[in-house]
């Protein structure tokens, strides 16, 4: 396990092996945070370069995160995303191709898709973020609760809540699976 | 909502992720089954969204450097540390050294300000030919070829940075810079980001394929994009084996690439493995290695496999924490691959297990729901990109319980790291009962057919009153020496200022190894000495 500690001491001091490996360990993770919440490549990789370029800007000024340095990057990815989203609050098509092979299942798994991925956008920033870590991301609830600076019950509440909530905005087009 | 709903719930989510069927996990709460499964329903739909994105290799690349090379430019406006305490108190006492000192001070203090103000400038700028003049310096002045590679691939960075800089301001002006060529189409190249066009007939040396290093000599257009004079291809792109894997070098077949925070390695290599590996070339000859990535492991004809088992029953070793690859055959074809290994992390698509990303699909048989913490069989195979899609994963019948394993649950799978320079907590090395021979797990890595069988970590090491706790010992044939890394019985052996070599050992000669291994196979040696 990395000493958080030392790595971040290491890149206030704008140490490029420290540099090097909290950008190993973390660009994937929060890639594809921002890829579930965002369903763009394109976005997602602008997104998380900021976050880094960000990072840097910090470090430099002498703001070092005061949370955990997930917490911190998870934190400042979450306002890019909602950024991206006040600036263009259409979602793109995604061109991921669905799991089916047959063209009436891909075309309806891709309606699902869209569905809910349309329904994701109702919830609050805080329930998408949760979602986003548990299922974009795979991490444990306990992952989860370091990340957003919570206790586990207040992430298992949350998720819970979260997908309350997608529940009922796809309701509407009678979709539970 | 109460505590029993939301651990029901959230349990059930985990099992959903892992592959269980809806219906066997809402077995486990039946008197909550009618509230859970339009909930968990729900989720599945949300969990689907989720496949596996892995970060695109070329974005992320590209992302590493610029932001490597922003903090270059950070660091050179950064002021320097003055020590006032000891000069002040000494100008203070000795008043004539004083202005003596100030004398000199003001005739210095013309050139140094130009100094200063150079190490600010950009292409186009008076000051710019001192700024690289002073850099030129720098490598020339550089007491060893570390330094030497330090320093160049940071001005390289300073280069990207400048380049941007000057692009950001709209300047036309005559740039060089290099980068790793991520995409080409036509006339327009895409080099860390920067947009490069390269009009027919503009020098080219050497092949500028995708992934490989190159050097761009041009000017930057008020369009942003940089129109190419010249292009140099500065590295190289091969695929090898592992020969031997060092803290500052690695040996691939025959050659040597220097690792270092600029290297990114994927797939954690071992040495008999094969790799894919981006080099740049610097000035003086080194290939720095910017990109390694494992393809096939185990890919060396002479490696010493793990005989297949017979069937598919887990192995009778008490296998070390980590993962043990057994390239090779099994019983359905010769693409597959099993391995034992810790489950380091369970995520909605893949896993974690010894170190290894595993995705999981709907076609993975997942046997008697391993945890975290938990050894593992796995058996996979891989994909076209390289990824490895497991067919079957489950618990290995010997192995450690949770409690002993590293990383548990709060672990979290990460992309790559550099073997130079590994901060986690690894396992205490364990002996391994290794009933079969086959140099267990977390062992030595493969060594040539010919030579001595590298020696097995479940044989107890022999005492000795001069052995430092947990040192131990190991016997085999020199098949190598290249500066500090030796290869010995197919074992990479790592030497240090403070290793004892006895009575000059040369390639082929039998020697005893005391030291350390490590857990990624290799030694650490106190003594050699020559039997």
């Amino acid at each position: 396990m990395v000493d958080e500690a030392s790595l971040l001491a290491r890149a206030r001091e704008l140490d490029s092996r420290a540099l090097a490996q909290i950008h190993d360990q973390y660009y994937p993770e929060l890639y594809r945070f921002a890829r579930y919440r965002t369903s763009d490549n394109a976005t997602a990789e602008d997104i998380v370069g900021e976050v880094f370029v960000r990072l840097l800007d910090a470090l430099h000024a002498g703001r070092a995160p005061q949370t955990t340095l997930r917490g911190w990057l998870f934190g400042v990815a979450s306002h890019l995303v909602a950024d991206h989203f006040r600036r263009k609050p259409a979602l793109p098509i995604s061109d991921e191709a669905p799991a089916s092979h047959s063209p009436t299942a891909e075309a309806e798994e891709r309606l699902l898709q869209g569905e809910v991925r349309a329904a994701l956008q109702r919830l609050t920033p805080e329930q998408q973020n949760v979602l986003a870590l548990r299922f974009g991301d795979g991490f444990s609830v306990e992952q989860t609760a370091e990340t957003l600076g919570k206790s586990v019950t207040a992430v298992k509440a949350l998720q819970f809540r979260a997908v309350e909530a997608l529940r009922r905005a796809l309701a509407p087009q009678g979709i539970d699976s | 909502m109460n505590d029993e709903l939301l651990t029901a719930f959230d349990e059930c989510l985990n099992a959903l992720a892992s592959g269980e069927d809806l219906e066997a996990s809402l077995k486990r709460y039946p008197a909550l089954a009618d509230e859970l499964r339009p909930m968990l329903e729900t989720a599945r739909a949300a969990q689907l969204l989720g496949v596996s994105f892995p970060a695109p290799r070329q974005a992320q690349l590209a992302s590493r450097a610029k932001f490597l090379a922003r903090a270059g430019e950070l660091r050179a406006v950064q002021r320097p540390q003055t020590r006032r305490n000891w000069l002040t108190g000494w100008l203070f006492t000795n008043r004539l050294a004083s202005a003596a000192l100030a004398i000199l001070l003001v005739a210095v203090i013309g050139g140094y300000s130009a100094l200063t103000v150079s190490a600010q400038s950009l292409p186009g700028d008076p000051l710019y030919g001192l700024k690289r003049t002073v850099e030129q310096t720098q490598l020339w002045l550089s007491p060893n070829t570390e330094t030497r590679a330090e320093l160049e691939y940071q001005f390289t960075a300073r280069r990207l940075g400048e380049v941007e800089q000057v692009m950001a301001e709209g300047r036309t002006v005559d740039v060089e810079f290099g980068g790793v060529l991520d995409g080409r189409e036509g006339e327009r190249w895409s080099m860390g980001g920067i947009t490069v066009v390269v009009p027919s007939g503009t020098p080219i040396a050497g092949t500028p394929v995708l992934g490989v290093y190159v050097r761009v000599f041009g000017q930057s257009q008020a369009d942003g994009t940089v129109r190419a004079t010249r292009v140099e291809v500065q590295g190289a792109e091969f695929v090898g084996l592992v020969r031997a894997i060092g803290p500052k070098t690695w040996q691939i077949d025959d050659q040597i690439v220097r690792v270092g925070p600029e290297t990114q390695i994927v797939g954690n290599p071992q040495v008999g493995d094969e790799v894919e590996v981006h080099t740049h070339t610097l000035s003086d000859g080194q290939s720095l290695a910017l990109l390694i990535t494992l393809t096939r492991t185990g890919a060396s004809p002479t490696a010493t496999l793990v005989p297949p088992s017979a069937t598919p029953e887990p192995s009778a070793t008490s296998p070390t924490p980590g993962a043990t690859l057994t390239p090779g055959a099994t019983d359905e074809g010769d693409d597959e691959i099993e391995f034992t290994g810790v489950v380091e992390s369970i995520g909605a698509t893949s896993w974690l297990i010894g170190g290894q990303v595993v995705q999981v699909t709907a076609s993975t048989e997942i046997r008697d729901n391993p945890q975290v913490g938990q050894l593992v069989e796995v058996r996979a195979i891989r994909d076209a990109d390289g990824a490895l899609i497991a067919l079957r994963i489950e618990p290995e019948s010997s192995g450690p319980s949770p409690s002993n394993t590293p990383g548990g649950s709060g672990s979290t799978p990460s992309s790559s790291g550099t073997p130079t320079d590994d901060e986690t907590e690894t396992p205490e090395p364990t002996e391994t009962d290794d009933d079969d021979g086959d140099g267990g797990s977390g062992g030595p890595g493969p060594s040539p057919s010919n030579t001595p069988q590298p020696p097995d970590p479940s044989q107890s090491p022999e005492p000795s009153e001069t052995d430092e706790p947990d040192e131990q010992r190991f016997e085999g044939i020199v098949e190598s020496i290249n500066g500090g890394i030796w290869v010995v019985g197919g074992v990479t052996v790592i030497t240090t200022g403070s290793t004892d070599i006895r009575d000059n050992p040369q390639v082929g000669d039998n020697v005893e190894v005391r030291g350390f291994p490590q857990t990624d196979g290799s030694w650490i040696a106190t003594r050699i000495e020559k039997k």
